[in-house]
């Protein structure tokens, strides 16, 4: 037995069960005995050593992988920014038309007249429950096929991929900013638009000038969250050929069959706006709770 | 029976003959059974990792902490469907075969080659994406139990881990009712990205079935059904979140919960 297995062992079965045991005693409340402090920073030693060890040995090991990606990155870097850049084009106009399709729907879904609100929730609650490819699908492959008793069939029922991609992440997210704004305007206290009301103002000036601005701050943390949602969905519109982030590494691994390489490549290219948008979105809910 | 429901697809516009003849519903439903184990399989792993990962990420021991937050954070902020084609093309690169003849880890696997099953890459990515969700729909019910229960549970002389067992989880799980279900709905959708890697689930089916020459293609009827499929249990399931997230007393209709994780 070589020397590294019984470091590695060892480090298993002995420095890790101690400083577990050392940290569940030593920070049991009331029972800090002198030598505990000692023992407990020696053990949270030899456990971060020990992950360091790996993480570096990982690293080590992934070598490698490491290179391949960054060969691929260099090869590639032109189309995939090509895809990331579609991504990109995708979710902030798609995220610009359900905001105003959702804001359009919100007011449906509080409105007086019930006839808005029931095809507000219709809308809604039908766009919510159906999964997103299966709208896709249907803008895509079944709408250029529908005859309406009107109309007849017109030639713009046959959707380009990156126009029925479009529209279909615009129809699917507008149910979502449409929930996100309706709470917010539930939010606002009902003495708000009636103050606005006996001041004079009518049913659509208390709406926009008094209810909205104060709904938008309650919900820009959901539709942050939303907006992230939508980034990532937008990865689904290469099931119809619009060639994005996804379709394009998806394209060069059946190519040259660097799977994890360039799965790995778009991941990072993903990440890179996904995470700091959760951390954005978890900042403002706590302003926003904060406020409240 | 039979004559009423013919008569009834008659009166509809498009071509609905396929939906008269028993054979062509059952081949959807399979898919559609398909489609729910996926889901079932997905939801119990996710529940079981998400709760590992949520009380992970409150742990008093720094390293734990730091990991399970960096798998959270990372796999919630993936695209799922960037994670199913990793999970599925990479299995064929990663070499499985030496695991099958495990227990439990067999189920997963195929018999002869021993490379991971479609079915399974899309339950294994489905549960990453997800246990990471429901760590977080998680963690935010623990966090809002009060903290001074949590302090009572440790001053009675219970530890870190059974403060959780005993008193947190049990608390935190009837808050999170509503966001589990509503986690739920968005799994069985997602379930439909399962089709994009061959599974014949209930989109693959209804794909097949609108692309044979010989049915006549009949593209809208079949999506029709098919998104219908997914829609009567997924509003069925939002009622359900709903009613759970108002009580007993509340007002009828879908809620609101899990708007933040679609």
């Amino acid at each position: 037995m070589g020397l590294i297995p019984v470091l590695v062992l060892g480090y298993f079965f002995v420095a890790i069960p101690f400083w577990i045991a050392v940290e569940v005693v030593a920070t049991r409340p009331g029972h800090r005995a002198s030598w505990f402090p000692g023992a407990l920073w020696a053990g949270r030693g030899l456990a971060l050593a020990g992950v360091v060890a790996g993480a570096f040995g990982a690293t080590y090991g992934a070598r490698d992988f490491w290179h391949d990606v960054w060969v691929q990155l260099k090869e590639n870097y032109p189309a995939l920014l090509r895809g990331y850049r579609m991504t990109i084009i995708l979710t902030l106009l798609s995220f610009a038309l359900a905001m105003a399709l959702g804001g359009l729907l919100a007011l449906f879904r509080t409105a007086e007249w019930r006839l808005l609100r029931a095809a507000g929730g219709i809308y809604v609650e039908w766009f919510r429950n159906t999964p997103l490819l299966v709208q896709l699908f249907f803008l895509f492959f079944a709408l250029p096929k529908l005859t309406l008793p009107v109309i007849g069939r017109p030639d713009w029922f046959l959707l380009s991929p990156f126009k029925a991609g479009l529209i279909g992440l615009t129809l699917y997210t507008a149910a979502y900013t449409a929930e996100a704004l309706r709470s917010g305007l539930l939010a606002v206290d009902k003495g708000q638009s009636e103050a606005a009301r006996s001041l004079g103002l009518n049913y659509l000036q208390a709406r926009f000038y008094v209810v909205v601005p104060q709904a938008l701050r309650v919900s820009v943390p959901l539709l942050t969250s939303i907006f992230s949602a939508l980034f990532r969905n937008s990865a689904l519109v290469s099931a119809i050929g619009v060639k994005e982030l996804l379709q394009t590494a998806d394209n060069i691994q059946q190519n040259n069959f660097q799977t994890f390489e360039l799965f790995a490549l778009a991941g990072v290219l993903y990440l890179s706006l996904t995470l700091p948008l959760a951390y954005a979105s978890n900042r403002l809910e706590h302003r926003v709770r904060r406020v409240r | 029976m039979d004559a009423l429901w013919s008569g009834f697809l008659d009166l509809l516009p498009g071509d609905w003959t396929l939906f008269k003849e028993w054979p062509y519903w059952r081949f959807l439903l399979e898919g559609l059974w398909v489609s729910v184990q996926i889901a079932l399989a997905g939801i119990g792993l996710a529940l079981v990792v998400g709760i590992l990962m949520a009380v992970g990420r409150l742990s008093p021991i720094p390293i734990v902490r730091v990991l399970s937050t960096t798998y959270v954070e990372t796999f919630r902020a993936t695209p799922l469907l960037l994670l199913i084609f990793f999970v599925f093309f990479g299995a064929g690169r990663a070499n499985t075969s030496g695991a099958k003849d495990f227990p439990i880890i067999d189920w997963f696997l195929d018999d002869t080659s021993g490379d991971l099953t479609p079915k399974a890459s899309a339950i294994l990515a489905l549960a990453l994406y997800n246990s990471a969700v429901v760590a977080e729909i998680m963690r935010a019910g623990i966090l809002s139990i009060s903290k001074g229960v949590l302090e009572a549970s440790r001053t009675i002389g219970l530890t870190y881990l059974q403060s959780m067992r005993f008193i947190a989880v049990p608390m935190a799980l009837r808050r999170m009712a509503p966001g589990l279900v509503s986690q739920l709905i968005t799994l069985y959708k997602d379930t439909s990205l399962a089709a994009l890697i061959a599974i014949e689930e209930l989109l693959r089916r209804g794909k097949i079935m609108y692309e044979a020459p010989s049915l006549g293609n009949p593209t809208i009827e079949v999506l029709t059904v098919v998104a219908l499929m997914y829609f009567i249990p997924n509003y069925a399931l939002s009622l359900v979140a709903g009613r759970l997230e108002r009580g007993p007393e509340g007002r009828r209709g879908p809620g609101n919960a899990g708007l933040e994780n679609l």
